[in-house]
């Protein structure tokens, strides 16, 4: 198991006390597998991304373990994660706009991640070797004149450039683990479409282990090989794509499925879109017991008092009292 | 997408301010800062309203109520005494109470100017640089160039010469003082605004028909302030500081009356380095002020600008 | 469905200017670019109708909305309002009977106001009944949110005040910038069945503006889709999804992430600069089926059943 995440917990730090975020983060992802980790602005999504790859603000607080290599990621000191970055973990951004240093140019970029490469590969560092990397790289993402793009700055480039540029970038490393933080939320409709096509080609060709997280349920379901459902801060649900979106168990998922306007659902007629009743919970006022019991539908009792612990059913695992929890 | 929000609950305005004191105090330099600042007010508050009391009440021995001595009587025969527990900081040249002259002087020689040249400042300022920004065109050009030929001379000697043009009185200064400070802040209104204009809720008090006064105080002003508060706590450091140094080469006086710089140039010219404490608690006393402004400010202009470590 | 259209628009246009010309720019003789940012466009919208406008960044969509609003002022072709043509004149006229609501719900409500002040703006002066009342029909309760501010409330919540502050004053026409896009999943259809509901209530004409088919789907009636500051598809929603005829909106379909289809064909290349617009069709350049006409004239507006469509493959 290239990933492996156990009981990881993070607050922040606040004036008003410790915000707890994420708890019992219990995750295992396989090389090759694309995990969409899907949740809503608040539900900590981004939280999870950024403690995995250790840029959590400097308020946090996380314990647990998030095990790669044997390696406990939280435990090491910024030095040896130094070390990490890049070729163990690499992470893309929301915003295409802020992700690439406006200084220099993508050739010099792109060949900084080759050094970084060879480097750490024990290669020895050769310039026209990183130069014909970046190349490459820029050929496999579909740019025409990738000669021309190495001697670009990103501020002339389109968002949806600066994100293939961003991922010939992960090609170059080869990361473990990618984790890609609503990459293409910031672009329109056909270039996601485009960025996304890429994306699916090239995590056949790396071997990692990705994460991809995303508040777009359809989006998710195109891209991933398993669902991970997030809701404040907990996993609610996680399997395997095409039988959590056909039979969603938890009714956090059900509800989210239902009510997201798909073209699917219209193939016969227009279907009244159902929506989850309330809001999502602040941080600094979360629900006793079970988190969503305030809007799910089939609350019980216990519910309201005791939160579900994570349990599996066949190839599911689900937090819901509905099945079961022992 | 909708961020998360982490907001305070409003539980009123006390403890709004109270959750600024926390944030600020987090940086221990904000905290003397904060400190300083608020002995300052609070000091210019009390000695103020005595001294324009005792003008009042034509009693002017409330004006020196809350001081070791009053700041105004002579004694020759203890002129020059070093600090000693009888006169904390020495007595000057006819054997007055340094302190109790700093002490006295405070209010009108750094309150007053801090507070009306750079409220004067704000107030047109703002005016002018939201209009600037918000109108755009012709208006907004003309505005930028005046602006520039200001900033390009550099402050101090432009008050001077503005104020000896205005026969060097005491408001001669503050009038020459708010003439040359004022575009600052224009200019910080007006890219303020640059930014406001661009949001949504402006476009949609147009189409709702909004006045333009309720525009401009509703809207913009009360959007465009904050960045300009925290510049202003700075800023009052540094009228201090200008005041100060335009009142020690002889502008801006009032005679009769303690004014800090004065007292500093007369112990620098006539007391130094044999008396020294009468050149140099004047001056600490400037230099602690401006810097309590200039530490608050500079911690205001982190919070608010995000920076600020929790 | 209404009988005269409320909204009809002829070879609109809205040209800015890409760049700032100063003084010196124009002694040395600098040239003014436009940025074609709507360019002959003529739709009509029925009353109570819900037209969808579908389009990507850079279509023209938003600039189209704020015309129909009068936040902005077109720079050719007319624009007939209830069936009166606006002039500079009759701005105050229309705008006391149309309403926005904006994409981002936190930018567009003054975050220094309180929500039942920034309801009340627009009647000019407060009226607690109409202000309840309107807070009501969106969900909200008068008096738990309506002193609060914006930054105190959810994002679902901040977009129902900006709704209420939309209908306070029973207006005929709203224009709605993409007013789901900025909120999560679970929000989105409380949001849509909420304005829906409100339409039948308030007997209310809707511009949707989106870039989300699905959406644009649920809740129009009729379609146009934009590209590059142009129509080039236009007629009612059942029938342009079950038979897109432009290759931008098959295109377009074919691009959306939809459940069910783990494919997605999207075209190549990407939008045009509207500074400098392809000759011809805007579209050519990513077009699967172009042609040397494609290259050189730009299609006009076919009518093909109730259809229009602005491509040359249907001449």
């Amino acid at each position: 198991m290239l990933l492996s995440i156990k009981d990881l917990f993070v607050g922040y730090r606040t004036v008003m006390g410790t915000l707890h975020v994420l708890d019992d983060v219990n995750l295992n992802v396989d090389k090759g597998e694309i995990v969409g980790i899907v949740g809503e602005s608040g539900s900590g999504k981004s939280t999870l991304g950024q403690a995995i790859a250790r840029v959590l603000p400097g308020n946090a607080v996380a314990s647990g373990r998030i095990m790669v290599d044997g390696v406990n990621l939280l435990e090491l000191s910024e030095g040896e994660m130094e070390k990490y970055r890049g070729t163990t973990v690499f992470m893309i951004l929301q915003n295409p706009f802020t992700s690439l240093n406006p200084v220099k140019t993508v050739g010099y970029q792109l060949m900084e991640a080759a050094r970084i490469r060879m480097v750490r590969s024990g290669e020895r560092y050769s310039e026209d070797r990183a130069y014909e990397m970046a190349i490459q790289a820029l050929k496999d993402l579909r740019f025409p004149d990738p000669e021309v793009i190495m001697l670009r700055y990103p501020h002339q480039l389109s968002g949806g450039q600066i994100q293939r540029v961003v991922l010939a970038m992960s090609l170059i490393l080869k990361p473990k683990i990618l984790i890609a933080d609503e990459p293409t939320s910031a672009l329109d409709v056909t270039i996601q479409a485009q960025v996304i096509n890429l994306f699916k080609e090239l995590s056949r060709e790396m071997e990692s282990a990705i994460l991809f997280i995303t508040h777009d349920i359809s989006l998710a379901y195109v891209i991933s090989t398993r669902i991970v459902v997030l809701y404040a801060g907990r996993i609610m649900e996680d399997g395997d794509v095409e039988s959590i979106i056909r039979e969603p168990m938890h009714p956090y998922t059900q509800g989210l499925i239902a009510g997201v306007p798909d073209l699917s659902k219209f193939v016969s007629g227009r279907v009244k879109l159902q929506s989850i009743p309330g809001n999502p919970p602040s941080f600094l006022d979360l629900p006793s017991g079970c988190k969503f019991h305030p809007r799910c539908p089939y609350v019980k009792d216990i519910c309201k008092v005791q939160e579900p612990p994570l349990t599996r059913h066949n190839n599911r695992v689900i937090r819901c009292w509905l099945y079961g929890g022992g | 997408m909708t961020e998360q929000v982490v907001e305070r609950r409003g539980r009123g305005f006390a403890a709004s301010i109270w959750s600024w004191v926390k944030l600020i105090s987090r940086d221990p330099a904000g905290l003397l800062g904060l400190i300083i600042v608020v002995a300052f007010v609070l000091w210019s508050i009390i000695q103020g309203i005595l001294e324009l009391l005792a003008s009042y009440l034509k009693d002017p021995r409330l004006g020196w109520l809350l001081l070791p001595y009053n700041p105004f009587i002579q004694n020759l025969a203890g002129a020059f005494q070093p600090p000693s527990w009888a006169h904390l900081m020495g007595t000057n040249y006819i054997g007055q109470d340094i302190l109790s002259r700093i002490l006295y002087s405070i209010p009108y020689s750094a309150a007053y100017p801090a507070f009306l040249v750079v409220l004067s400042a704000i107030l047109i300022g703002a005016v002018l640089g939201i209009s600037a920004g918000y109108l755009g065109g012709w208006w907004d050009e003309v505005l930028m160039r005046v602006t520039d030929a200001f900033l390009s001379i550099p402050a101090i000697i432009l008050a001077i010469v503005v104020s000896v043009l205005l026969k060097a009185s005491f408001i001669g200064m503050i009038y020459s003082f708010i003439i040359v400070w004022w575009p600052i802040y224009a200019r910080l209104f007006r890219a303020e605004t640059l930014r406001v204009k661009a949001m949504d809720y402006i476009a949609a008090a147009q189409l709702y028909g909004v006045s333009p006064l309720r525009l401009f105080f509703r809207y913009l002003f009360i959007n465009t302030i904050d960045p300009i508060i925290a510049y202003a706590m700075l800023d009052f450091g540094n009228v201090i500081l200008g005041a100060s140094i335009l009142n020690f080469i002889g502008v801006g006086l009032q005679p009769g009356l303690p004014i800090l710089g004065e007292m500093a140039s007369d112990g620098v010219s006539w007391g130094f380095p044999k008396y020294w404490w009468w050149a140099i608690f004047p001056s600490i006393t400037i230099l602690i002020i401006a810097l309590g402004f200039v530490l608050l400010g500079d911690r205001l202009q982190d919070i608010i600008g995000g920076r600020a470590a929790y | 469905m209404g009988m005269a259209p409320i909204i009809k628009t002829e070879n609109l246009r809205k040209y800015y200017l890409a760049y700032k010309i100063g003084l010196l720019d124009r002694l040395f003789g600098k040239k003014p670019a436009w940025v074609r940012a709507v360019d002959n466009v003529s739709i009509e919208i029925e009353e109570g109708e819900t037209l969808g406008l579908i389009g990507e960044s850079g279509s023209g969509k938003t600039t189209l909305g704020k015309l129909l609003v009068t936040l902005e002022k077109p720079d050719g072709g007319k624009y007939y309002f209830m069936g009166e043509e606006v002039t500079e004149d009759k701005i105050p006229w229309v705008r006391q009977q149309v309403a926005m609501v904006f994409q981002n719900p936190y930018s567009s409500l003054n975050p220094r106001m309180n929500v039942k002040d920034i309801v009340a703006e627009p009647l000019g002066h407060f009226d607690e009944e109409r202000v309840r009342e309107a807070m009501e029909m969106v969900g909200l309760n008068y008096r738990e949110h309506g002193n609060k501010r914006p930054r105190e409330l959810s994002g679902g919540q901040v977009q129902r005040v900006a709704i209420a502050r939309a209908i306070v004053k029973r207006p005929r026409f709203i224009v709605l910038d993409e007013p789901t896009s900025a909120l999560d999943a679970s929000l989105q259809a409380q949001v849509l069945n909420l304005l829906m509901d409100l339409k039948e209530e308030l007997k209310l004409t809707y511009l949707f503006i989106t870039h989300n088919l699905a959406v644009a789907y649920y809740i129009a009636d009729r379609v146009a889709i934009m590209y590059a500051g142009k129509v080039v598809e236009y007629g009612d929603v059942d029938e342009v999804f079950k038979k897109p005829m432009h290759p931008y909106t098959q295109l377009l379909m074919k691009s959306i992430p939809t459940i069910g289809r783990k494919a997605l064909e999207p075209p190549t290349g990407e939008v045009p600069s509207l500074i400098n617009p392809p000759p011809g069709c805007r579209f050519n350049p990513r077009c699967p089926y172009a042609m040397d006409i494609c290259r050189e004239r730009e299609p006009e507006m076919l009518s093909v059943d109730k259809r229009k469509v602005a491509c040359w493959l249907y001449k």
